[in-house]
C-alpha cells in the first residue's frame, strides 16, 4: 500500500489563519519560478511560454492535419471544415475555464487535479483513471497514424508492399521504442520537440498559404465543386465529434501546470493559443483539401490524404515535404501523450488513488519507469488492435468528460469560493462559457459511434469500481 | 580599496548523485554565511514532485550530515532542496533569492594551502578580495594574486591591478607574507590559466558575464574549474548595481537594501 502519511487524512488548516490568499492550502507557495514546499523543499519551474505552446500544438497537430482530412471529408464532405470549426468552438469553451482553474492551481495532474479538488475523490478517481486510458487510446491513434506515414514514406522511395502493407508492425516498433527511450531517459527531449513544432508550423503555413491561393483560383487552375454538406446537418456533429481528438492537447498543458514559468501569465496564454493555432490551420487544411481533390477522393486517399493534396499542389517534393512532417507530427502527438499519460497515474498515486509504486522513480535514469509502463504497454496492445477510429473517439469521450466535468468543477469553485481560490485568470463570459462548455462536451458525447461510447462507459464504470475497492477511504488535501 | 561585508557563498550539492565536499573546502568556507543547495536534476519525463515524494527524505538525511560537518568547522550554513529540470537556471534563482555574492564550483581538494586569484578588470575586485580574505582567515592558506595580460604592453597595467588587490588584502589584516603576486603574459590566456591552475589548490576568482547561468554554460571561470578540476569560488557580477570607482560606501548599502528588499518580499508571499 502507499506511504500512511500521504493517505492519512490531514487535520484541515483552520480556514481563518493558516490559509493564505491565491494559495492552494497543504500544497505549496507558487512563485513565477518554483513551488515552495515546508522544510525547505523548492520544486523548479522550467517550461516557458514556447515549451508551453509546443506541448499543446505539438500534441495536437499530429492528428487534425495527418490523420483525420482525408476520414473527415469521406464523412461530412467539404463541411468536415465546419465540423473542425465546431470542436475549436468546444476546445475553447473548455480551454478558458481551464486557465482560470490551472491559474488558481497550478500544480502538476491537470484536469484530474481540479475536478477532484472540486468534486472530490470519487469524481477525481474516475477523471484520473479515464485521463490515463484516454491518453492511452490517443497515443495509440497517433501511432497507427504513424504507421501509415511510415508505409507511405516507404513507399514514396520505392519499397511498396501492396495492399496495406506494414503499418501495425511498424507503429508497434516505434511505440516500443519511445517507451524504452522515455524510460531510459533523454537529454534535451523538449527542446526537440519544440524545433519539431516550430518547423512544422513553417512547413504548414507555407504549404496551406499556397493552398488557399490555388483553391481560390489565383493560380488559374480548377477547383473541385461540390456541395458544401452532401450528406446534411448530422454527419457534421458526428465528424466533430470524431476529430475531436485532434483538441485534446491544451489539456496536457495543465498537466505540467506545476513546471510552468510565471503559471498565471503562461497557462492562459499556451492553452487558449494552442487551440486557437490549430483550430485555424485545421479549418484552412479541410478547405485547401476539400477544394483540391473533392471529398469523395479524399477519403479513398485516407489517412495520408494530405500527401496526396501535397502532391497535386507543389509535386513530388510536396508529398515528400509533407511525409516527413507527418512523420513527425505523429511521433511528436504519440510521444507527448506517452509522457502525459505517465503524468496522470503520478497525479493519482500522490494522492493515494493508485498504488505508490506506480509513479515510482529509478535513481539511474531518474523516470518514472512504471508510470511509462503502465502507458507505454497498454498503447501497444490497442495499436496492434488498429482500429483509427474507435480509438480516436474513445480517447476523445474519455477527454470530454473530464472537459465537462472541469467546467462543472469551475462553476463550483465560483459558487463556494474557498479562500485559497484566487485565479490571476477568469473566464470571461462567466457564467456562460462554462455551462455551455459542460453543455457542448457532454453533448459530442452523444454522437460517437456507439461501440466507442461503450468502451468509454466501460472504462468510467471501471474506475469508478477502482475507486470503491482500492482506494474509497482517501481524502484529498485541500479538496472542498 | 576597502573589504566590503561579508561575502554570502552558493554552495550546490547533487548530494543524491553521490557529490560531496572536500573537508578542506568546508574549512575554507567556515569563515563565510553559505547557501548549501540540495539539487536533484530530474530528466523532462519526471514531475519534480514526482523525484521529490521519493527522494526527499534522503536528501534530508544528507544535507543534515553535512550541515553537521559545517557546524562542527565552525561555519554558518542555511540549506534547501531543489528539485529542478534545468541545475543552471535554480542556481542562478536561488543565488538572486539568497543574496549570494559567490557560487562555489566543487572540485575534489585533499587540502587548501595555495589559493589561485586571477584578476581579470575592475569588475568586482572588492568582493573578491573579501572572499580571499575569508578564505585566509579560516585556513593557513596562502594566495597568490594573478593576471594573465595579453601583452607586454598591458603589464603594467595588471601590476596596478594586483597591488591594489594587495594592498586591500594586507589593510583587512592579512600577514603580507601570506600574499603572492604573479604576471605573465600569455596570448592563450584561458590555457595558461587553466595550466596554471590545476598547480594549486582552490581558486577565486571574479565571473566576467552577468549571471551565474552564463557562467555555468561556459564562462572563464568553468573551463578553468572543470579543465583544472580545481574547485573554484566563483564572484557573481551582482546585476543592476551601479558601479562608481569611488562610491563603495554607496554601493554595499544598496547591497544590504537589496537584500533587505528580497527578505521583505519573501514574508509578505
Amino acid at each position: 500500500m502507499s506511504d500512511p502519511a500521504e493517505s492519512a487524512p490531514e487535520p484541515s488548516p483552520p480556514p481563518e489563519e493558516a490559509v493564505k490568499e491565491g494559495v492552494h492550502p497543504e500544497e505549496g507557495e507558487t512563485t513565477d519560478e518554483a513551488t515552495l514546499h515546508e522544510g525547505g523543499v523548492e520544486l523548479e519551474r522550467t517550461i516557458g511560454l514556447g515549451g508551453g505552446i509546443a506541448i499543446g500544438v505539438g500534441t495536437m497537430i499530429g492528428a487534425g492535419i495527418f490523420v483525420f482530412p482525408g476520414l473527415a471529408a469521406g464523412e461530412a464532405g467539404p463541411a468536415a471544415a465546419l465540423s473542425f470549426a465546431i470542436g475549436a468552438v468546444i476546445a475553447l469553451l473548455v480551454a478558458l475555464p481551464t486557465a482560470e482553474l490551472a491559474t488558481a492551481m497550478p500544480r502538476s495532474g491537470g484536469g484530474y487535479y481540479f475536478v477532484s479538488r472540486a468534486m472530490g475523490a470519487a469524481a477525481g478517481a474516475v477523471v484520473g483513471l479515464s485521463v490515463w486510458l484516454g491518453l492511452v487510446f490517443a497515443s495509440a491513434f497517433y501511432l497507427v497514424g504513424f504507421g501509415q506515414y511510415a508505409v507511405a514514406t516507404l513507399a514514396e522511395v520505392g519499397i511498396s508492399f501492396g495492399g496495406v502493407g506494414p503499418v501495425t508492425p511498424l507503429a508497434l516498433a516505434f511505440g516500443a521504442l519511445l517507451t524504452a527511450v522515455s524510460i531510459t531517459g533523454t537529454e534535451n527531449a523538449a527542446k526537440f520537440q519544440n524545433a519539431v513544432v516550430g518547423l512544422l508550423l513553417v512547413v504548414l503555413v507555407g504549404f496551406l498559404t499556397y493552398g488557399v491561393f490555388d483553391a481560390l483560383g489565383i493560380f488559374g487552375r480548377e477547383t473541385a465543386p461540390e456541395t458544401f454538406m452532401p450528406f446534411g446537418a448530422f454527419p457534421v456533429v458526428t465528424t466533430a465529434a470524431l476529430v475531436f481528438t485532434s483538441y485534446l492537447g491544451f489539456a496536457q498543458v495543465a498537466t505540467v501546470a506545476g513546471e510552468i514559468k510565471s503559471p498565471s501569465r503562461n497557462l492562459p496564454l499556451a492553452m487558449v493559443g494552442s487551440v486557437l493555432a490549430v483550430g485555424v490551420l485545421y479549418v484552412v487544411t479541410i478547405f485547401v483539401a476539400t477544394s483540391a481533390f473533392g471529398s469523395e477522393r479524399l477519403a479513398e486517399f485516407g489517412e495520408t490524404a494530405i500527401v496526396a493534396v501535397a502532391r497535386d499542389l507543389l509535386g513530388p517534393v510536396g508529398a515528400v515535404a509533407i511525409l516527413l512532417a507527418g512523420l513527425l507530427a505523429t511521433v511528436s502527438s504519440a510521444n507527448a501523450s506517452i509522457l502525459s499519460s505517465s503524468r496522470a497515474l503520478y497525479a493519482l498515486s500522490r494522492d493515494a488513488l493508485v498504488p505508490r509504486r506506480a509513479s515510482e522513480v529509478n535513481l539511474r535514469w531518474g523516470t518514472p519507469h512504471v508510470a511509462l509502463l503502465l502507458a507505454g504497454g497498454p498503447v501497444l496492445l490497442l495499436v496492434a488492435i488498429g482500429r483509427v477510429e474507435v480509438l480516436a473517439e474513445v480517447a476523445s469521450f474519455l477527454h470530454l468528460v473530464m472537459y465537462g466535468l472541469i467546467c462543472v468543477a469551475l462553476v463550483r469553485l465560483r459558487r463556494t469560493n474557498p479562500e485559497w481560490y484566487d485565479p490571476s485568470f477568469t473566464v470571461p463570459g462567466y457564467p456562460v462559457v462554462p455551462i455551455l462548455g459542460a453543455i457542448a462536451s457532454f453533448g459530442l458525447l452523444a454522437f460517437m459511434q456507439p461501440l466507442s461510447q461503450v468502451v468509454g462507459v466501460s472504462i468510467m464504470i471501471g474506475g469508478g469500481v477502482w475507486y470503491r475497492v482500492y482506494a474509497s477511504d482517501v481524502e484529498l488535501r485541500g479538496a472542498l | 580599496m576597502s573589504v566590503p561585508d561579508e561575502p554570502r557563498v552558493l554552495v550546490p550539492l547533487a548530494v543524491l548523485d553521490g557529490e560531496s565536499l572536500a573537508p578542506p573546502l568546508v574549512e575554507a568556507l567556515s569563515g563565510v554565511p553559505v547557501e548549501l543547495v540540495g539539487y536533484h536534476r530530474i530528466p523532462e519525463q519526471t514531475a519534480p514532485g514526482q523525484a521529490r515524494m521519493q527522494f526527499e527524505e534522503r536528501m534530508e538525511g544528507e544535507l543534515a550530515d553535512l550541515v553537521t560537518v559545517f557546524e562542527e568547522a565552525g561555519g554558518r550554513v542555511e540549506t534547501r532542496m531543489v528539485f529542478t529540470h534545468e541545475p543552471k537556471q535554480t542556481f542562478e534563482r536561488v543565488a538572486v533569492e539568497a543574496s549570494c555574492d559567490a557560487v562555489l564550483l566543487n572540485n575534489p581538494a585533499t587540502e587548501i594551502s595555495d589559493v589561485l586569484v586571477p584578476l581579470r578588470g575592475e569588475v568586482n575586485v572588492e568582493r573578491v578580495v573579501a572572499l580571499v580574505a575569508s578564505v585566509l582567515e579560516a585556513t593557513e592558506a596562502d594566495a597568490t594574486l594573478y593576471h594573465v595580460a595579453d601583452s607586454e604592453d598591458e603589464r603594467e597595467a595588471g601590476r596596478d591591478l594586483v597591488n591594489r588587490a594587495r594592498e586591500a588584502l594586507v589593510e583587512g589584516g592579512i600577514a603580507e607574507d601570506r600574499v603572492r603576486e604573479e604576471i605573465v603574459v600569455s596570448e592563450t590566456p584561458i590555457k595558461t590559466l587553466v595550466a596554471t591552475a590545476s598547480e594549486y589548490d582552490l581558486v577565486v576568482m571574479g565571473e566576467s558575464k552577468p549571471s551565474v547561468r552564463e557562467l555555468f554554460f561556459g564562462e572563464v571561470s568553468e573551463q578553468v574549474s572543470t579543465q583544472s578540476v580545481t574547485p573554484a569560488l566563483v564572484v557573481r557580477r551582482l546585476p543592476a548595481v551601479e558601479k562608481k570607482p569611488d562610491a563603495e560606501e554607496d554601493e554595499s548599502a544598496a547591497e544590504n537594501d537589496e537584500s533587505a528588499d528580497e527578505e521583505a518580499t519573501e514574508e509578505s508571499d
